[in-house]
């Protein structure tokens, strides 16, 4: 169970990434830490915009104050995050 | 030529960042007009910014500030970097930005990011760029602040700089009287959010 956590929303990263930037500019397996802003994948710009869509995509409102902030930017923490956060709420 | 300019230069001292409590009314000033509009309100904007100059990865952090002092007591400062250290700082503050608890949606912080990138756009990798420059209030109108921009110049110069960036309020008449007095002329126009700023540069020498 716990191996899958955050799969939908990571997908739906991948998704709204890859519709802003092109697949292209993504791996075709995009690792568990893979780091959007350091990798130059998105710029500050791009991660708040990616912040607010998986928001209104997932119906909720997430505070990120708990998230690390060397997870917000990584696919996969980001994504656990998400989803633990939409779940709970 | 007998002038302020002088008596300051021989009275400031600089040194390494001042304590974030001691430096966060001069900074927050230095990045108002822009802060207040960012964070939404003033006090949430201070409260922010003043957990940023802690932050060793953050544009405003006091590991790049100068500090200027008089008779041993904190008058203002600044804080300057290269482009490439502006670009890798402000990506952390983005990150920053979104976990900050503001009373703002993201939806709205989506527009005040891209304002921002309108209102400054980024130096050129040669540029030394002036991120924050200030006095406190009691220690305004005594010709410190030229000797506050001096010493950014000396500075740049001794990282091996030649050439000078700012951003400065267009309502900001005294500060950009200075940075004009200092050599600096208008390079570019941003508006966005009902602000506008002034990108500013000049040479070395």
């Amino acid at each position: 169970m716990s191996r899958n956590s955050g799969a939908p929303v990571r997908d739906l990263i991948v998704e709204i990434v890859a519709a802003r930037v092109g697949r292209d500019a993504l791996p075709v397996e995009v690792p568990e830490d893979f780091d959007l802003l350091t990798e130059g994948v998105i710029d500050s710009l791009g991660l708040v915009e990616l912040i607010a869509s998986l928001e209104e995509r997932l119906g909720v409102e997430v505070d990120f104050a708990e998230l690390d902030a060397d997870d917000l930017t990584k696919v996969g923490p980001l994504a656990a995050y998400v989803e633990a956060k939409s779940n709970a709420g | 030529m007998p002038g302020d300019c002088v008596e300051a230069d021989v009275a400031l001292e600089f040194g390494g960042g001042a304590p974030p409590g001691v430096a966060l009314p001069w900074v927050y000033e230095a990045g108002c007009p822009y802060f207040d509009w960012l964070f939404g309100d003033s006090e949430a904007g201070r409260g922010v910014i003043a957990e940023w100059l802690e932050r060793p990865t953050s544009e405003v952090s006091v590991t790049s500030m100068v500090s200027a002092s008089l008779g041993g007591e904190h008058v203002g400062g600044f804080i300057a970097m290269g482009a490439a250290d502006l670009a890798a700082r402000r990506r952390a503050d983005g990150t920053a930005l979104v976990r900050a608890r503001l009373a703002l949606d993201k939806r709205q912080l989506v527009e005040r990011v891209r304002a921002s990138q309108a209102l400054f756009p980024s130096p050129s990798e040669d540029e030394w760029y002036l991120s924050k420059m200030g006095l406190l209030p009691e220690f305004r109108g005594r010709a410190l602040g030229a000797a506050l921009v001096q010493r950014y110049l000396e500075a740049g110069s001794e990282h091996g700089f030649a050439r000078f960036r700012l951003d400065v309020s267009a309502d900001n008449a005294p500060a950009l009287a200075a940075y004009h007095a200092a050599g600096f002329e208008v390079a570019a126009e941003g508006v966005a959010g009902g602000l506008r700023y002034l990108a500013m540069t000049r040479g070395y020498g």
